[in-house]
């Protein structure tokens, strides 16, 4: 729409020059309304309403003697942040996922990572009593063997079948039941003793705050850091590994690389908040509904995008049944998953995929 | 072996039957009622409370003086183990009839989603109306998997891929999944823990009554299936053949749609979620007998019955005191014989 209005020629073909995308810029500049709109309406409501004035004195001139305030810091702002910060790590998770295999359908929890970091997660806790702060290594390790195990599988379909675009999908979602399964079948051994991470399993964002951020957050910048410097490789990728590596791209390194770091921030998340599926799945393609996939653009897009998405299904959880809060990943899954299905279908009904 | 080999054929009970008896298979029903008969009064001896073969076998006899130790097999083993039964047999019944109409070996109650969706409805209910009774539920669970059921086949009628109907199984089955987490997240920790345990598919509160019920009904649906296997039979064909065959295949696949509902929905109110027991018991029939029509479906509920009940006595003694959920193993024997049966889904 922004990119129809007409212009002589010679001042179009020397304003594009100057100006970025228009496109591009109008979604950022819309998200970022909308993000902070649903920050401040995330942070305003509860149990104690809060008006706008008094958040905003809070964050810039905090009075230790205002009850509010403390409310505003200690309670409301740190869930925001989290989910903002987890949101934005999920989105560019799922970015670089779809990116790098092409595929609409694939993610952290289609490709069976998360249940995979969930697993691992429980049988440290139960088997090496460890603490939930250092869960994450765990976390790293399941993600990764669940990662690599999807990924072998998929190889094995691929190679007795022709079809391919759904086969990742089907072997993530076969290695996420086997190790969902394997979970449940671990917390009935001793129900007492995982009691207190029903909650952490379904995604849960309310016990998080800004201690738990703080240890996780220089890996997840340098996860981060590290799959924006391969967007060109990637982008590179997008024809094909042969002409890739014609044009000098070193396929296998740069795969490994995207994979690697798609675990980390996968994992980190789980470590922090749970296994909270579907968000980035959903955000790659709101993202392409503002810029192409091609270049950083779109990854810079859908970490905001996440954050928006997973701030706003955190404001829906707990304005849903108002007294009570309900758990944030069951909201983002119910969302997400009924996208993941529609998906599916219009894949399917206009491609002729099988 | 020829299976078109007449001198094989044994028996054919009677004109409106289609059950035409291989030696083969004969021998393997043989061999696997008596396993489910051993598997049950083994079962009934099997327990944290040491019984012996002489209460085993007063129980068995109805001879029932209630001591200490028959009134813990009456009371609650034999409850546990007819219900399990019961419930493998129909839910083997009910992968095995949704195999036929779709056409694929992986279409299951399990894997299409239909468990978590009558599931759900069940929890709704209990959550709406904390008190509900065994025919509301039962009626609660058939809304369910109709619901489900028909969003399933809405969604892949057009492309029958295995694949494509594996992976819509279990988007819907995410989706309802969901839906039951958030309901979860929303009730009180004691509702919860109920919650949790129907989730995952539990014998532990059934009692006589439902256990007979499962039972009764159990018989209902074998009568009624063994009456449509004749026309159920040539589906397995696809639908031209059963037609040129002589068969409205189109009225039949609708009835034994509705005749899996019909098989599963009681089971999963009283039990709770349990899938892929159709899944499992199927492809295990397939491997030992071929495909063969009705005898496949008697074969797998067998099959199911004794791998039920195995889950179940193997959930309760195993880690004892700690009590397994029945639905817990068979869902992870579930998802590992997946993983081992991709390559049949990418052929199909």
């Amino acid at each position: 729409m922004f990119q129809r209005i007409s212009l002589p020629s010679s001042l179009s073909r020397s304003l594009s020059s100057v100006l970025p995308n228009y496109r591009f810029l109008g979604g950022v500049f819309l998200l970022t309304v909308m993000l902070l709109l649903v920050a401040l309406t995330h942070i305003s409501i509860g149990a104690r309403p809060i008006v706008w004035a008094d958040i905003f004195q809070a964050i810039f001139a905090f009075d230790n003697q205002q009850f509010v305030h403390h409310i505003v810091i200690k309670q409301r702002l740190p869930r925001l942040v989290v989910a903002m910060a987890c949101g934005a790590m999920l989105g560019l998770a799922g970015f670089s996922a779809q990116k790098m295999f092409q595929n609409p359908l694939v993610s952290s929890s289609t490709l069976g990572v998360s249940s995979g970091a969930v697993f691992f997660s429980l049988c440290a806790i139960y088997f090496f009593n460890v603490s939930e702060n250092d869960i994450f290594i765990p976390a790293f390790i399941g993600a990764s063997v669940a990662g690599v195990f999807t990924l072998s599988m998929t190889e094995m379909m691929n190679r007795s079948s022709i079809s391919k675009n759904l086969h990742i999908v089907l072997a993530g979602s076969l290695v996420s039941m086997l190790f969902s399964s394997l979970s449940s079948f671990l917390m009935q051994l001793d129900p007492l003793r995982f009691a207190n991470v029903q909650d952490w399993l379904l995604g849960d964002i309310s016990p998080a705050d800004f201690t738990d951020l703080s240890r996780i957050y220089p890996l997840a910048l340098l996860a981060i850091g590290v799959l924006l410097s391969q967007g060109r490789s990637l982008d590179v990728m997008i024809m094909g590994e042969k002409q890739a590596r014609s044009a000098g791209v070193n396929v296998t390194r740069t795969r490994n690389i995207t994979l690697l770091c798609i675990f980390l921030l996968a994992s980190l998340v789980v470590s922090i908040v749970g296994p909270i599926g579907f968000i980035g799945l959903v955000v790659p393609h709101i993202s392409k509904l503002f810029v192409s996939e091609v270049g950083n653009k779109g990854a810079w897009l859908s970490m905001l995008i996440g954050g928006l998405l997973l701030s706003f299904s955190d404001l829906l959880a707990r304005i849903v049944i108002a007294p009570k809060v309900l758990i944030v990943g069951g909201v983002s899954a119910s969302i997400g998953s009924i996208f993941f299905l529609c998906l599916l279908y219009f894949m399917v009904r206009d491609k002729h995929m099988s | 072996m020829n299976i078109f080999d007449d001198q094989n054929m044994i028996i054919s009970p009677s004109e409106g039957i289609s059950l035409p008896l291989y030696k083969r298979t004969l021998w393997v029903l043989c061999a696997l009622v008596i396993l489910l008969s051993l598997s049950f009064v083994y079962s009934l001896k099997l327990g944290s409370v040491s019984v012996s073969w002489a209460d085993v076998y007063a129980v068995m006899g109805f001879d029932v003086e209630l001591n200490d130790a028959t009134s813990t097999i009456y009371e609650l083993r034999l409850p546990r183990i007819m219900g399990a039964i019961a419930a493998g047999a129909l839910m083997a019944l009910s992968g095995y009839l949704l195999q036929t109409a779709a056409r694929n070996a992986l279409a299951d109650p399990g894997v299409l989603g239909l468990s978590d969706g009558a599931a759900l409805s069940v929890i709704v209910l209990y959550v709406v109306f904390s008190q509900v009774s065994l025919t509301a539920s039962i009626l609660a669970s058939f809304f369910g998997v109709f619901v489900t059921a028909l969003l399933v086949l809405w969604f892949v009628h057009k492309n029958l891929s295995g694949t494509f109907i594996v992976l819509v199984g279990i988007a819907v089955g995410a989706v309802v999944s969901a839906f039951s987490d958030i309901l979860l997240s929303s009730v009180t920790i004691e509702d919860m823990a109920f919650l949790m345990a129907f989730l995952s598919g539990s014998f532990l509160s059934l009692d006589l009554t439902s256990a007979s019920f499962l039972s009764i009904w159990m018989t209902v649906i074998i009568a009624v299936f063994l009456l449509l296997s004749r026309y159920i039979n040539p589906l397995n064909f696809g639908y031209q053949h059963a037609m040129s065959l002589g068969v409205d295949a189109k009225k039949y696949y609708i009835f034994i749609i509705i005749l899996a509902v019909f098989a599963m929905a009681p089971v999963i109110a009283l039990v709770g979620s349990i899938g892929f027991i159709g899944l499992i018991a199927t492809f295990l029939a397939k491997n030992i007998i071929g495909y063969r029509g009705t005898e496949l479906g008697i074969v797998s509920m067998l099959l199911g019955a004794i791998m039920t009940l195995w889950a179940d006595t193997l959930g309760r003694t195993l880690f004892a005191p700690v009590m397994i959920n029945a639905g817990v193993f068979i869902a992870l024997i579930g998802a590992l014989f997946f993983i081992i049966m991709t390559r049949y889904i990418v052929k199909q």
